[in-house]
C-alpha cells in the first residue's frame, strides 16, 4: 500500500472519476447522505475503481461502511497499516 | 484501458456536441462497467460523436431484444452468456448441476437458442447487431474428470456452435471473434465470482475492457486499408537478387525461407479480395523483374502494380505508387525488412503504416501476416474488388492516352464510355462502401451508419443515384452514389461521392445533367463542406456554380447547361421500382 499522503491523492483521483462534477474540496467532504449522485451504482463503481487503483479486494460486507471519503480513506489506511 | 480512464473518457464522450451515436447494449447480465468501457472505446473510434449507451432490464435478455425493435439506435451490442440460455448455467440461480438435470439443461438451452435466434433476426431488421457469444466458462456441470472434455459440455458447445452458425447467416449481424478475445483476455481471468454474486456483473474489469474493445471494433471498424507496398529482398523473398540472381532468391522449406512463401500467399489472398499490391525496391531492375517473373512466385506478376525498382529513395517510389493508385497515404501499408527504409518512408509519409518484415524471426513474421490480414479486413468481397487492379491499369492507359490527345473532349469522344444509372437498391453493399470510403470526390466528408444509409434510401422523397461506368479500356464497376431530396423546384443533395478511379471522364457533369433532365428541377443545392481531402469537389463546383462557394452551393439549371462540357457517354437507365 502507498504512503498516506499519496494514498489520499490517489483516492481523490478515484472519486474524481466517479463524481466528475465535484471539486477537490467537495471530494474531501463527500458522503453518500449529502451527495445525490452517490447511489448504490456509484458505490459499486467506486469500489471497482478503488480496487483497480490500489490492487486490493474489498469484501461486499465492507460496502456499507463506504459512505464517505473520510471513512474510505481510514479503511484504506488501516489496510495499509495491516499490510 | 483502466476503469478510471474509461469513466473519464465516457463522461467526456457523453457531453460532446456532435451528432449522437446510440448503441443499445442488450444482455442478461447487469452491464455495469461493460457500459462504461463500451462508451469509452466507441468514443475513441468516433471522435466527433456524442456516445449514448442504452441498456435494458437485468436478467431479461429476450425482453431486451424485444424492446430493441422499437428503440431507434445506430447499432446494438448483444452480449450473451450461458446463463441467458438457462439460468442454471450461471451462479445466481440454483436448480442443480447433477446428472439428473443434464438432459433437461440441454433441452432448455436448445429452446432458448431457437428463441434468441428469432429475436436476433427481428432486431437485425431494425439495426445492425454485434453479437458476443458466451465468454465465461461453463460451471462444473460435467460429472466426468475435469481434464476430460465431458459429453454434457460437448453437447452444449455443439449447440452453441449451431446457434452461432445460424446467427452468422442473419443479415446485418456480425459476431465478435472469440479467438481474438482469447488472445487478449485469458479464460481463467474473466469471471469475477464476488462481483457476480454481489451485483450481477460477472466480469473482471480487464475482461470487460477487452470485450468492450472488441465489440466497439466490430460496431465501428477502423477504415480498411486499400493498398500494400512491399519491398523485395528479404521481404517478398529471402536473399539479395542483385547478388544472387533471380534463381538464387528463395521462398521454400528446403532453403529455410518458407515464411516468405507464406507472405506471398497472403499477398495473393489480399489481391483476390481487391487489395492493391505494389513493389518499391532499391535494386537493379533487370534481375528483380526476372525474379518477379519466376513461375513459382505465388503472387502472379500481373497482380502487382506498379512495380517501382530503382536506386532512388524508397519514398520517391512510394510517392509514384500512391499517384498511380490515386489513394491517400492513410489507406496504405508499407512492408520492408529495413528499419532505415521504413523510417525514411515514414518521415515523408507519416500516414502510411510502416511495418517491418522480421526476416530473422519467423514467429514474428507469422504474427505480421495475422496483423496484415486484420488491417485489410473487409465485410465482403464485391464485384468491384476483382476489377480494381485491372481498372487501375486501364486507368493508367486512359490517362496516358488522354494526355496525348488534342483535347480531353476529343479523347472522351473516342473512349466509348457507357454509364448505367439507377436508384440505389436497398442493401447495396458497394454503394454503402463508396459513401464510407470515398475521400476526394466527397461532397462533405459525411459518413453514414448502415442504419442511417438504409433509412435515407427509404424516405419517400429521397432521390438516389447509383452510377456504374465502363469504356473501351475496361469496366470500373459502381463508382458514384448521390442522395438528395426534391423540394419544390429544387433538389437538395446531401451525399455525393465518386471513386477517384473515375475522375477526368466528366461523369460528375453527367450526373447533374441527368438529374436536371429527369427531376425537372431548376436548381440543385449541394450541401458542400470543405474537408482536408475533397479538393476535386471544390474544383468541379467552381466550374459550374455561379454563386460564392459557401455552403450550401446552388447550381442553377441554366448556368449548368451553359457551362457543362460536351458529354459523350452512352447512358443506360435501370429502374429498381
Amino acid at each position: 500500500m502507498p504512503e498516506l499522503p499519496e494514498l489520499e491523492a490517489r483516492l481523490q483521483k478515484c472519486f474524481s472519476a466517479v463524481f466528475p462534477n465535484l471539486s477537490a474540496d467537495e471530494i474531501l467532504r463527500a458522503n453518500s447522505a449529502s451527495l445525490a449522485t452517490w447511489d448504490s451504482l456509484a458505490t459499486v463503481t467506486l469500489v471497482s475503481v478503488i480496487e483497480e487503483e490500489f490492487g486490493i479486494s474489498i469484501a461486499p460486507e465492507e460496502y456499507e461502511y463506504m459512505i464517505s471519503f473520510d471513512l474510505i480513506r481510514q479503511s484504506l489506511e488501516s489496510k495499509a497499516v495491516n499490510a | 484501458m483502466k476503469l478510471v480512464d474509461a469513466l473519464r473518457i465516457a463522461q467526456a464522450a457523453s457531453s460532446r456536441t456532435g451528432e449522437k451515436f446510440s448503441v443499445y447494449l442488450a444482455c442478461g447480465i447487469f452491464p455495469l462497467h461493460l457500459t462504461t468501457f463500451l462508451s469509452a472505446h466507441l468514443s475513441e473510434r468516433l471522435l466527433e460523436r456524442s456516445i449514448e449507451i442504452q441498456t435494458g432490464l437485468f436478467g431479461d435478455l429476450p425482453g431486451n431484444l424485444e424492446s430493441l425493435k422499437s428503440t431507434p439506435v445506430q447499432a446494438a451490442a448483444v452480449v450473451i452468456e450461458w446463463s441467458d440460455f438457462d439460468p442454471r448455467l450461471g451462479l445466481r440461480r440454483l436448480g442443480g448441476w447433477g446428472p439428473g438435470v443434464l438432459a433437461d439443461l440441454q433441452a432448455s438451452v436448445e429452446r432458448s437458442a431457437a428463441q434468441l435466434l428469432q429475436l436476433l433476426a427481428a432486431a437485425a431488421d431494425s439495426t445492425s447487431v454485434v453479437l458476443s457469444l458466451p465468454t465465461l466458462p461453463l460451471p462444473p456441470i460435467s460429472y466426468q474428470p475435469s481434464e476430460q472434455f465431458g459429453l454434457p459440455n460437448l453437447l452444449l458447445e455443439k449447440m452453441l456452435a449451431d446457434f452461432a452458425t445460424r446467427a452468422a447467416a442473419i443479415p446485418r449481424l456480425r459476431i465478435v471473434n472469440q479467438s481474438q478475445l482469447d488472445l487478449v483476455s485469458p479464460v481463467a481471468e474473466r469471471l469475477d465470482v464476488k462481483s457476480e454474486l454481489s451485483t450481477g456483473f460477472p466480469y473482471r474489469t480487464p475482461h470487460a475492457a477487452k470485450l468492450a474493445e472488441l465489440i466497439a471494433a466490430v460496431i465501428q471498424p477502423a477504415p480498411a486499408r486499400k493498398g500494400l507496398i512491399t519491398d523485395l529482398d528479404d521481404t517478398l523473398w529471402r536473399g539479395l537478387v542483385g547478388e544472387e540472381g533471380a534463381a538464387g532468391v528463395s521462398w521454400d522449406l528446403d532453403s529455410h525461407s518458407h515464411i516468405h512463401a507464406l507472405y506471398q500467399q497472403l499477398l495473393r489472398a489480399l489481391v483476390d479480395s481487391g487489395i492493391l499490391i505494389g513493389v518499391a525496391s532499391k535494386n537493379d531492375p533487370e534481375p528483380a523483374r526476372a525474379a518477379l517473373a519466376r513461375e513459382d512466385l505465388l503472387l502472379p506478376a500481373d497482380s502487382i502494380f506498379p512495380v517501382e525498382i530503382s536506386w532512388n529513395q524508397k519514398s520517391q517510389s512510394v510517392g509514384r505508387i500512391l499517384e498511380a493508385w490515386n489513394i491517400g497515404a492513410d489507406a496504405v501499408v508499407f512492408v520492408d525488412d529495413s528499419p532505415m527504409e521504413l523510417a525514411e518512408v515514414n518521415a515523408v509519409y507519416p500516414a502510411i503504416e510502416c511495418l517491418r518484415f522480421p526476416v530473422d524471426d519467423e514467429q514474428a513474421a507469422y504474427e505480421l501476416l495475422h496483423k496484415l490480414r486484420g488491417l485489410f479486413g473487409k465485410q465482403e468481397i464485391l464485384e468491384e474488388d476483382a476489377l480494381r487492379a485491372a481498372s487501375l491499369r486501364s486507368s493508367g492507359d486512359f490517362h496516358q492516352v488522354s494526355g496525348t490527345a488534342q483535347s480531353l473532349e476529343t479523347f472522351l469522344q473516342q473512349v466509348e464510355a457507357e454509364l448505367t444509372l439507377s436508384p440505389v437498391p436497398a442493401g447495396d453493399a458497394r454503394a454503402f462502401e463508396l459513401v464510407n470510403k470515398t475521400n476526394q470526390f466527397n461532397l462533405n466528408g459525411r459518413r453514414l451508419s448502415e442504419v442511417d444509409f438504409q433509412s435515407a434510401l427509404q424516405q419517400p422523397d429521397t432521390v438516389s443515384l447509383l452510377v456504374s461506368y465502363k469504356d473501351k479500356y475496361g469496366p470500373l464497376g459502381k463508382i458514384a452514389v448521390l442522395l438528395g431530396q426534391v423540394r419544390g423546384s429544387s433538389l437538395s443533395v446531401d451525399t455525393w461521392v465518386m471513386s477517384c478511379r473515375a475522375f477526368s471522364r466528366h461523369i460528375e457533369y453527367r450526373c447533374l445533367d441527368y438529374l436536371f433532365e429527369t427531376s425537372g428541377v431548376s436548381e440543385i443545392v449541394l450541401d458542400y463542406q470543405a474537408t482536408d481531402r475533397n479538393g476535386p469537389v471544390l474544383d468541379f463546383l467552381s466550374r459550374v456554380a455561379e454563386s460564392e462557394l459557401t455552403p450550401p452551393v446552388s447550381i442553377q439549371r441554366e448556368t449548368f447547361m451553359r457551362r457543362k462540357p460536351a458529354l459523350f457517354h452512352k447512358v443506360n437507365e435501370v429502374s429498381y421500382a
